[in-house]
């Protein structure tokens, strides 16, 4: 277990009951008076941030939060807190069930060496399947 | 009524010496800064030649500082540059921020006004009138196009080409002039510029705005730049293609051609992977505020007293900062590199883990001013500046003893500041002679020179409202 | 050719399909290229898309740091080198390296500093960006080459420049807009707790790169044309921020004022704005991003086009209030102008608010994400952006050349290559170097 000292930490926020560490981001908090939410447990606490130092809280509030952090994990480094609706959504490029992987054909639909390669592959630099124009069967 | 405060002259503080600046440094060490400083001070400019000193240009645009801005990069270097301007003047001359005549600049001898981005960019240049909505007005330019090297316009598109003096008919009047268009969106094309488009209309169109700014994700909106910058830009690529021609000209062909920039364009050009990226998977770019996409740490955050930027993506770097950090608050730099998720240099990039880095970061930060922050970051070698102001950077002592800055004491405005020309050189360097001139300053002077007119000409011309 | 409409004879000489049936302009040039990053490297390829031969140079196996740069670390393309098929080319190199001719050479060897020395007795320019003093202290920088090659243009770009009190830091763009003032006039007004911002673009490497190469090519005229010399340049990007902002420096050094950032609205006209429409154009789209609301610039500054708007959008009262621009520009009043359009465009999409702004003859230019730039019919029709048929990597959307002529166009004939991919033809054709003799060097990790 990491003995990392939070209770100095102004923008790092360790949650007074479940002790998961909420990242107040300097985007949304660095001077922000309101209501955020634990992403760890779901408790609303008021905050008051001036200058990214953090005056006022956390106190005990009810009612739906003004906005919540950016991001949180546990004080072991499990990541499993930045969650929709714990913390603010991550950035999309893309829809997020069009997950990043190798690529051989581009948006629209030609040939395109966007994904690794092995040595039998290259011709030279050049990768064989673009040479040839033909689509690219990565080995099994 | 508004308190009204002493203006220091500039500089407020003295430039430093060449002896402040070097202090400490070997012999060895500093032998060829000092060469470059022998070869490269402004100082020593009006010794020198000049690149396009034969070069003749005639920046006919107005409203935009597209056009302004690509003629200024050719009156730095040398080239003769008149501004052709409607009777009256620019209407560009008149604007001033927020309306306030108090920040204009006079004409010692008339008293005439000009707003200070007009008089940035009218550096080195003559300035005449002529009415080109008059046909009287065309056929002048018609014969001041025989004596051009290059002619610059910004009209609505085809406008000239209708008035005659298009690059189709005036190519024929002198097969060796360079002919640009500039303008925002394009002079042909499904999207060609409307009368009245101005930056930003290429800053929104092209993707700019909608890249820069705090993300969705923190409540950020897209922003444009403060500036017209998309003009500039654009005007730069303007020049580059002018300069092209004029090269190719002497070179090979003894021929002009048609060059033409947009803003749009010129943007577009380095906006960086936004385009192939679409092309691969159909990614659409977000705007990430201040902070990178591609590499962590490279943003910039605030801190005690305003904002600073970090720079370091590699690990050598990485575990710099957090050593910088560590030395004041333990808990950061421990928590940083116990953290699993953060020993990969690759694994620092997605987004939720930038969360974590910058607000670590900033908990750091937050008790540091930007020079503080600097010099802790600088000892670990560390590259990282302060978000300056204008102020700050009109004092910094590096940009006041390179000349980045330079007080032109002219004799229509007096004694003016300005952003001097980045152009150094060892044997050609570009230089800045004169602020700008009034309205219309030079008639006299060019179309006597150029054109023969004698007082009567220009005379019944006044009258008839041609210039 | 005369009788054709404006538009046709733009389309005409403009083609992006016949560039390649037209001459370059830089045709028979050679320049060295000993870049990293973005600043070097803008600049040589700006040379390479007029026709130059730019040689590249950068280190053996791993090439230069900028192929390791890539948004969310996920787009590359593969291989990186024909020694490690297995990791790709990041795109942050896609932008600075079109055309050119790849070759890995160490240049902290001696072996590799004869060879930048070979190569630069045979080429019109070198641009380099390392640091101040480095390539001079190797042998190889401009007081040692010019000896070799008196002809020789060479331009160096840094952030800081070799001299002066910053002569030893290190830069990044986004550092040069900071200390240069780019970020205290860019972004949302400081007195309502807004925060300033970044240009999207890495404006101080990219632009000051074509800086550079404007510089260059000035140099080359002024050489080839006038005195036979070569040149030694030197381009800071922290100069470029106060290029960029000279009007602001004006009214500093006569009045003392300092800018502020103004957010979306226009410090010199008004109405010249972006609002927020309330509207997403894509409310059923599956990337979250498209789902937020749209924006759009207007343009409205003339008492004519002023009172228009007005009209439109049912706010007559504003129109009497404001009638002059002396009175609109005020930044009082601008709060007051701006949230009232922003209320009209509440229940609207930028489409719609476009198409309404159109019909009343009122200026307005949407605001576009990078997928709504890719598909506008526009940009590719000019050339401004393309497909790019790379050789190596495939079908690319690329960014094209950034302004166009009509006789002697720029253009763009690969993206790049992996590194080391033309050791063979530069080393062997221009160094006269044998199989066995690369084979060595190779193995010696020279090349």
């Amino acid at each position: 277990m990491s003995d990392v000292d939070y209770k100095h930490c102004s923008l790092l926020l360790e949650c007074p009951k479940c002790s998961v560490i909420n990242y107040m981001d300097p985007f949304s908090f660095w001077n922000f008076i309101g209501k955020t939410k634990c992403a760890g447990c779901d408790a609303i606490y008021a905050v008051s941030y001036s200058n990214g130092q953090r005056v006022k809280g956390p106190d005990a509030a009810q009612g739906p939060p003004d906005k919540l952090p950016g991001y949180a994990q546990s004080k072991d480094y499990k990541t499993e807190y930045a969650q929709p609706g714990k913390v603010s959504p991550p950035l999309y490029a893309r829809p997020p069930d069009q997950k990043h992987g190798p690529t051989y054909k581009n948006v629209r639909g030609n040939l395109v060496s966007a994904g690794k390669l092995t040595a039998a592959d290259l011709v030279g630099s050049r990768p064989r399947f673009i040479m040839e124009g033909k689509p690219y069967e990565p080995p099994k | 009524m508004a308190k009204s405060y002493p203006v220091l002259a500039w500089p407020a503080v003295p430039v430093p010496s060449p002896e402040e600046v070097y202090k400490g440094d070997s012999e060895k060490a500093k032998e060829y800064n000092l060469w470059l400083e022998d070869n490269l001070r402004q100082s020593k400019n009006f010794e020198k030649p000049e690149a396009l000193s034969n070069i003749r240009v005639l920046d006919c645009t107005s409203m935009m500082i597209i056009g302004h801005w690509c003629s200024s990069l050719f009156s730095e270097l040398g080239a003769e540059v008149i501004m052709v301007e409607p009777p009256g003047g620019d209407p560009l001359r008149k604007l001033s921020p927020f309306g306030r005549k108090e920040y204009m600049f006079k004409d010692t001898h008339t008293g005439e006004e000009v707003g200070a981005r007009f008089l940035a960019e009218a550096r080195s240049k003559q300035a005449i009138t002529l009415d080109l909505t008059k046909p009287e007005g065309r056929e002048i330019l018609k014969k001041l196009a025989a004596h051009a090297d290059v002619i610059i316009e910004n009209a609505p598109p085809g406008q000239w080409d209708e008035w005659g003096i298009g690059y189709r008919q005036l190519s024929q009047i002198n097969p060796r002039l360079v002919y640009c268009w500039l303008g925002q969106l394009g002079q042909w094309g499904p999207l060609k510029d409307k009368p009245g488009n101005l930056d930003p209309t290429a800053q929104a169109a092209c993707g700019f705005v909608h890249g820069t700014g705090a993300p969705v994700a923190f409540g950020g909106t897209p922003t444009r730049s403060g500036w017209w910058m998309c003009d500039q830009v654009g005007g730069t690529f303007g020049a580059m293609g002018i300069m092209t021609a004029l090269y190719y000209r002497e070179k090979v062909s003894g021929r002009g051609q048609f060059v033409e920039a947009t803003g749009a364009a010129g943007v577009i050009r380095i906006l960086d992977y936004n385009w192939g990226w679409y092309g691969v998977d159909g990614s659409i770019r977000p705007r990430y505020g201040n902070w990178d996409l591609a590499i962590n740490i490279y943003a910039v955050n605030p801190c005690k007293d305003g904002q600073i930027m970090v720079g370091g993506g590699h690990d050598r770097l990485w575990y710099r900062i957090w050593r910088t950090a560590g030395k004041d608050r333990p808990e950061v730099e421990q928590h940083i590199v116990e953290d699993p998720n953060l020993k990969e240099v690759t694994g620092r990039l997605p987004h939720y883990r930038q969360v974590e880095t910058y607000t670590t970061l900033c908990e750091w930060m937050k008790d540091n001013t930007r020079s503080e922050a600097e010099n802790k970051l600088q000892a670990e070698e560390v590259a990282s500046g302060g978000v300056s102001f204008i102020d700050e950077v009109c004092e910094f002592p590096h940009y006041k003893y390179r000349g980045h800055l330079e007080t032109i004491d002219d004799l229509n405005y007096g004694k003016v500041l300005i952003g001097a020309s980045a152009f150094l050189g060892q044997r050609t360097p570009g230089r800045v002679k004169w602020i700008g001139r009034p309205v219309g300053h030079d008639n006299e002077d060019v179309y006597r020179r150029l054109l023969g007119f004698s007082k009567a000409d220009m005379d019944g011309l006044k009258k008839k409202g041609v210039i | 050719m005369a009788t054709m409409s404006f538009e046709e004879y733009c389309r005409d000489v403009f083609d992006p399909k016949k560039i390649f049936s037209k001459p370059e302009p830089l045709k028979g040039y050679r320049f060295l290229s000993c870049t990293q990053y973005i600043l070097g490297p803008s600049c040589a390829n700006y040379l390479a898309e007029l026709g130059a031969e730019v040689i590249k140079i950068e280190l053996p196996r791993r090439g230069e740091p900028m192929r390791h740069t890539t948004p969310f670390n996920e787009p590359k393309l593969y291989p990186l080198s024909k020694w490690m098929p297995e990791m790709g080319t990041g795109l942050g190199f896609f932008g600075a390296n079109h055309n050119e001719y790849f070759t890995a050479v160490d240049f902290h060897k001696p072996e590799g500093q004869e060879i930048v020395r070979m190569l630069a007795a045979k080429s019109d320019g070198m641009v380099e960006n390392y640091r101040a003093g480095t390539f001079d202290r190797w042998g190889i920088g401009y007081r040692q080459l010019s000896q070799i090659n008196p002809r020789i243009i060479y331009q160096w770009l840094g952030g800081f420049g070799g001299w002066g009190p910053g002569r030893k830091r290190a830069s990044y763009d986004i550092l040069g807009q900071a200390q240069g003032g780019c970020f205290s006039v860019t972004g949302w007004p400081m007195d309502k707790g807004g925060n300033p911002s970044k240009q999207t673009i890495w404006i101080m490497d990219y632009w000051g790169g074509a800086m550079g190469a404007l510089q260059v090519l000035a140099c080359m005229y002024w050489r080839d044309n006038i005195s036979g010399l070569g040149n030694f340049m030197e381009y800071s990007q922290v100069q470029g921020a106060q290029r960029h902002l000279s009007d602001c420096i004006a009214l500093y050094g006569r009045h003392g004022l300092v800018p502020q950032r103004w957010g979306n609205w226009d410090t010199l006209l008004c109405v010249h704005g972006i609002i927020k429409c309330g509207l997403s154009s894509y409310p059923n789209s599956k990337n979250p991003q498209e789902l937020e609301e749209g924006y759009i610039l207007v343009t409205a500054h003339t008492d004519a086009d002023y009172a228009k708007l007005m009209k439109l959008i049912k706010r007559d009262d504003l129109a009497k209030k404001f009638p002059t621009h002396d009175d609109r520009i005020k930044a009082e009043n601008q709060y007051e102008i701006y949230p009232a359009i922003e209320a009209w465009a509440k229940d609207k999409t930028k489409e719609q608010a476009r198409d309404i702004l159109t019909k009343e003859g009122i200026n307005n230019q949407p605001v576009w994400n990078s997928k709504e730039v890719s598909t506008n019919e526009h940009f590719h029709m000019r050339g401004e952006l393309e497909w790019l048929d790379d050789p190596t990597f495939g079908d690319l959307q690329s960014q094209g050349p950034a302004f166009h002529l009509s006789e002697t166009p720029a253009r763009h004939k690969w993206a790049f290559k992996p590194v080391g991919a033309d050791n063979e033809f530069v080393l062997g054709k221009l160094c006269g170097f044998s199989k066995t003799k690369m084979a060595e060097l190779e193995a010696d990790g020279v090349i």
